[in-house]
């Protein structure tokens, strides 16, 4: 049985997700919280853990993410919404996966087994989003990596892209690991506070809805 | 808005065009007025030096003009070779009279002369003007020197006072007219922008009741009905519609933060949206779609991933596809139909064929392109790019 846990200010989607995510038969959802402190603060907590990329609560999503990431978690986070530059930096942050909150049992499922079996899966929502990153300071992807990046981002399966390009599917995941390797270890670690500004600072987001917290406090609303 | 707003650059264009035949007009009349002095004074009495050079500085004036009228503009070059011709004739012609004739109307060379200083002032900058005019009033002092100490000296200083205060009046009434003329022009094209915004505006308000109506119809239905009770929220059919309403929105809202919905993307949802009541499963992705985009590629666009998303319900065998665009960031977009069903042999030319003909025809006509990959078992995916 994989335990996992969800991080989510939606009550609603807690209160439903313990028995869909039941339905699986081998995954149990064993805590829930509607913030990364309060999660952190449970025991035991679940080694992987769905976290919403929007929290609501004013949080920074890729600081949210290399917070649990610091703390020894495998972090799947999911939005209702895509953001292109929070789903870039989330995945710098650490992140193991991104998924839509649309997917069905069956892809969140897929994406929980591959984490829990030390893969790095890359969802095809997660693909076309890093494809689609335009930030000054992303990572440099090369031809062959963009290109299959591009593909699966498309929704092609693994098995066509290998035969399109003339090479085998454990090439072409390759790619995808190289690529969230380049994303991984861009260099520019999210451990502290200090850290997270420089980050904002080089990837010139735009961020109008989510203040900068100072000292790690997040502003409270208004 | 009521009148029509004229082009932009139109009052400077016809103020130009209003320009060279003034000088055209200016310059024939400066000529004509000499023709009486032959017959009054009778031909022999002039040298063929001036009768020639009277017969050559029409034909230069008839070649000027021409080419002035057919652009409705002196060029730079142009305007030097009048000056130049004016320096010429007004020396040489001048020279060829005896003492006293020179600086009298018996010269035909004053007018014209003048008509190129005034020519100049209209077509060459302020400074290009200052050294002509000046070059034209001192060739006119060295032609009619020798008459200064006749009778005529009077007539040698008038002339070149005619040339100076001609060429001024010129420049003042030309900055006058083209300052006036770009004003009008800058007023029109301000009219045009802002006529163009309101139309712009008028059709976002549109889009939006469009996107409002469509709303309406469908999401808010579903919410509303559920709201009172008549759908029980458990049941398979209400989870369907709730799934396919959440892709709707969701390709109606994607992208980073400044996005807002396009035309395209707006389309393409609410296409997916149809399809997905056949119970397709579709993920929608749109990024940074053009916000200027033509009507007819959107709507060839859109009918061509409906066929191809129709093709996936009756031959993929699968209840899941991807329907992707995002723009080239150069005014293009590229879309994609994939799925992981069945796929089919693209040598075979069987089941695939219908699909391309459909779908390629409709993006071909639209000068896009289409790019399909298939084979057995690992499903199909079309590929759609057009590009500006």
């Amino acid at each position: 049985m994989i335990e996992i846990g969800v991080i989510d200010d939606d009550q609603m989607l807690l209160q439903g997700m313990a028995a869909w995510i039941g339905g699986t038969g081998d995954i149990r959802l064993a805590a829930t919280a509607t913030s990364v402190d309060e999660y952190l603060g449970t025991t035991p907590v679940p080694k992987i853990v769905i976290l919403d990329l929007n929290l609501g609560n004013y949080t920074d999503p890729a600081r949210n993410v290399a917070q649990l990431v610091n703390s020894g978690l495998q972090v799947i986070v999911a939005s209702v919404i895509p953001d292109r530059a929070y789903i870039a930096a989330t995945t710098e942050a650490g992140a193991a996966a991104y998924v839509t909150k649309n997917n069905n049992l069956d892809t969140l499922a897929d994406v929980i087994r591959a984490i829990y079996q030390g893969k790095t899966p890359t969802t095809p929502e997660h693909a076309f989003w890093l494809g689609r990153d335009d930030r000054p300071r992303r990572p440099k992807l090369s031809p062959r990596e963009r290109e299959i990046l591009v593909a699966v981002g498309n929704g092609t399966p693994h098995k066509a892209i290998a035969r399109q390009l003339g090479i085998t599917m454990s090439t072409v995941q390759t790619h995808l690991e190289r690529v969230r390797y380049k994303y991984a270890s861009v260099g520019r670690p999210i451990d502290h506070a200090a850290h997270y500004s420089e980050r904002v600072r080089e990837d010139n987001l735009g961020r109008e809805r989510l203040p900068e917290p100072s000292n790690g406090n997040p502003h409270p609303h208004q | 808005m009521s009148a029509a707003v004229a082009l932009p650059g139109a009052v400077r264009e016809q103020t130009a065009r209003s320009v060279v035949r003034a000088a055209a007009f200016l310059r024939t009349g400066q000529l004509a007025g000499w023709l009486w002095v032959p017959v009054v004074y009778g031909l022999a009495r002039f040298s063929p030096v001036v009768l020639i050079g009277y017969l050559l500085a029409i034909a230069w004036t008839a070649v000027l003009f021409t080419a002035g009228l057919r652009r409705n503009w002196l060029t730079i070059r142009w305007v030097r070779a009048d000056v130049a011709v004016a320096v010429a004739s007004a020396v040489i012609v001048s020279r060829t009279f005896p003492v006293g004739e020179a600086a009298s109307p018996r010269n035909w060379v004053l007018g014209p002369i003048c008509g190129a200083g005034v020519t100049c002032a209209f077509f060459a900058s302020r400074w290009i003007t200052a050294w002509s005019v000046g070059a034209i009033a001192i060739a006119w002092m060295v032609g009619t020197w020798p008459d200064i100490r006749s009778a005529g000296a009077m007539s040698v200083l008038s002339g070149c006072a005619t040339i100076l205060v001609f060429s001024l009046v010129a420049a003042l009434a030309a900055r006058v007219l083209f300052r006036a003329a770009t004003q009008a022009d800058r007023s029109a094209s301000a009219a045009l922008e802002a006529q163009r915004r309101e139309a712009m505006a008028e059709a976002r308000d549109e889009e939006r009741r469009q996107q409002f109506k469509v709303l309406h119809d469908n999401v808010l239905h579903t919410l509303e009905s559920i709201a009172r009770g008549e759908l029980g929220i458990g049941s398979q059919q209400v989870r369907e519609t709730c799934m396919r309403d959440a892709d709707y929105l969701r390709g109606l809202i994607t992208g980073g933060a400044d996005s807002i919905p396009t035309d395209l993307g707006v389309a393409l949802a609410g296409m997916g949206r149809d399809r997905s009541a056949l119970g397709l499963r579709i993920n929608q992705q749109f990024d940074a779609l053009p916000k200027q985009f033509p009507p007819h590629v959107t709507a060839a666009l859109t009918g061509a991933a409906r066929e191809a998303l129709n093709n996936v319900v009756k031959h993929a065998g699968t209840d899941e596809a991807w329907l992707s665009a995002y723009g080239d960031g150069a005014g293009g977009v590229i879309v994609t139909v994939v799925d992981r069903g069945r796929g089919f042999d693209l040598e075979a030319k069987s089941a695939g064929l219908g699909l391309m003909r459909s779908v390629r025809h409709r993006v071909l006509e639209v000068g896009g392109n289409v790019r399909i990959d298939s084979a057995p078992g690992e499903g199909t995916s079309i590929e759609m790019a057009w590009t500006p």
